[in-house]
């Protein structure tokens, strides 16, 4: 076990870290929504692309998936490498997110849809939809943290504590100075994280012999991990259930995709793509050694999310590392936490509050600090409650938030497409994952569930629009950017 | 009446039929081709190199962008 009081410590220095970055990045704010949400548009390259990895790879890395190693063996590293190749969806669509974000204003991806169609309704659904699969995905981060610093101590922190102190610092760096100071303090986070992951695993395999024997202990005793389906766990089905939605999450998570308003211009967003691709190449390798090496050095655990707390325990890391490594992982729940909760905010201040010409950027500001309070205080009551529904929602999450790219794709690429076409498809396709998951008990392993979910999205899209008209007011996308897009090359 | 669609960029068609082609490997060649066999590095060697590959493709899919038209 880390003794608490050295959690506390390392905890309390990060605090003070974060928190002087925080406040550097309110003085630099003006106080308009541009700035207040998307950083005044001119956030660089390397910033944007480690908040973005921040944002993307989460505790979900060194918690789940090294959980997931642990369990079902390499194909954890196939489908987080699917989950990569969807990051292939920027080349095609970063920069028509970027342009058109650009010419109308928009800050959230929800208003850019809605204006799409013209009709606000489909931003509504749209940010609605991504409040029901986002928020109870919030309170995992929260049981996340809960889980490590409790797991670590032996109890000597309490999950209480836990929660609070995480609360309290994702509340803070985004309501202080809003996108600033999340893409700030996301970027140092993600340093952490990284460099914590890479000690990490370094020092578990030097304790495990060197790299040569680990790769051969790996083969003889654990031989079935390095295969698929493995010793049961990534039969072909579960591997298509968890690889197909995750593919698509640049797309349909807000919190992601709005980062693709923030940039300067076109470096700044290849920039912000090659920091992504290395950050996350490297960190899905460090995830999956971490779980085979927890195979090794920790055998026999019965609940494989507690992996990482028992390896970190088990005296094959130095207690700096631990703690640098426990820090990382509270920085990547805490970064994704308060990354969500301010394109919720900005969602609901944009998408609900918003009357044109009537509602002060102050106002707007404010009402999305508010939603943000409430979002992490949600997030935080239900991981203290660990209530059921809260975790097959946060489950369900991936699969449900699909509903929302057969619009996103058809504002870009399809003009026949209506506004009566995307309200059917996201409420058809949402009222669907929730029937299936919840009530028919389908589980997120099966493929039946982000197939069908896909399925039934897509059709409704695609019929209903067929059957209606566009509306006058919708915005022409394709021809608008067509030659901006040409002139920069894109695809 | 709506302007028509201008061509795709040369050189579009190419690049989205390769990533097709790659992410389609990515799960067929482990679970049709290695999957069951001898316990080996094979499966993780390929799926290595699929992610450098992936990261190759989007390269490329980048490096083509012109910043300042």
């Amino acid at each position: 076990m880390i003794a608490p009081g050295l959690i506390w410590g390392v905890i309390a220095t990060f605090a003070a870290l974060g928190i002087a970055i925080a406040l550097r990045a309110a003085r630099a704010n003006t106080g308009t929504v541009g700035d207040y949400y998307l950083g005044g548009r001119a956030i660089g390259g390397m910033v944007a692309g480690l908040s973005y990895a921040a944002t993307t790879y989460s505790a979900f890395m060194l918690v789940v998936l090294t959980g997931l190693t642990y369990r079902g063996g390499i194909g954890a590293l196939g489908f987080e490498l699917i989950y990569f190749a969807g990051l292939a969806l920027l080349v095609v669509f970063a920069p028509r997110f970027w342009l058109v974000a650009r010419r109308w204003g928009f800050i959230t991806p929800t208003e850019m849809v809605g204006a799409r169609y013209g009709d606000r309704r489909v931003a509504q659904v749209m940010a609605g939809v991504s409040l029901v699969f986002l928020l109870p995905y919030c309170t995992t981060q929260m049981a996340g943290i809960g889980l490590l610093l409790s797991g670590v101590t032996g109890g000597g922190i309490s999950l209480f504590q836990a929660v609070a102190i995480g609360a309290a610092l994702a509340m803070f760096w985004a309501v202080v100075a809003g996108l600033r100071s999340v893409a700030w303090t996301d970027a140092a986070l993600s340093v952490v994280m990284f460099i914590s992951g890479l000690l990490a695993v370094g020092f578990a395999i030097h304790a495990l012999g060197g790299w040569g024997t680990f790769v051969e202990t790996a083969q003889r005793d654990h031989g079935p991990w390095l295969d698929v389906p493995g010793p049961g766990l990534w039969s072909l089905g579960t591997f298509l259930a968890l690889s197909f939605p995750w593919f698509f999450f640049a797309l349909s998570n807000p919190q992601v995709s709005q980062r693709l308003f923030i940039l300067r211009d076109f470096a700044a967003m290849r920039r912000m793509i090659l920091w992504v691709l290395g950050f996350g190449l490297i960190i899905t390798l460090v995830a999956v050694l971490w779980g085979f090496a927890a195979l090794q050095l920790t055998p026999g655990l019965e609940n494989t999310s507690m992996a990482t707390p028992a390896l970190l325990t088990s005296g094959a890391i130095p207690v700096w590392v631990a703690l640098l490594l426990i820090l990382g992982i509270l920085s990547a729940a805490v970064s994704t936490l308060d990354s969500i909760a301010l394109t919720v905010g900005a969602m609901v201040a944009r998408d609900f509050i918003r009357r044109e010409r009537q509602t002060s950027d102050a106002r707007q500001i404010m009402a999305g600090r508010v939603v943000m309070v409430l979002v992490i205080l949600f997030a935080s009551y239900f991981a203290l409650q660990q209530a059921q529904i809260v975790d097959q929602l946060a489950a369900l999450s991936a699969a449900g938030l699909l509903v929302a790219v057969p619009p996103i794709i058809g504002a870009f690429f399809w003009r026949r497409g209506t506004a009566a076409g995307a309200l059917a498809g996201m409420l058809g396709g949402a009222v669907l994952a929730v029937w299936l998951a919840m009530i028919q008990g389908v589980s997120v392993f099966d493929p039946t569930l982000p197939f069908s979910v896909a399925a039934m999205s897509t059709a409704l899209f695609i019929g209903v629009s067929l059957l209606t008209r566009p509306r006058p007011e919708a915005l022409d996308f394709q021809t608008e950017i067509a030659e901006a897009l040409a002139r920069h090359r894109a695809f | 009446m709506p302007a028509p669609s201008p061509k795709p960029p040369r050189g579009a068609g190419l690049w989205l039929g390769v990533m097709v082609l790659l992410i389609l490997a990515g799960i067929i060649v482990p679970y049709g081709l290695l999957g069951g066999s001898e316990p080996g590095l094979g499966i993780a060697a390929f799926w290595l190199v699929f992610g450098l590959a992936v990261a190759g493709m989007i390269l490329a899919g980048v490096a083509r962008w012109r910043d300042k038209p």
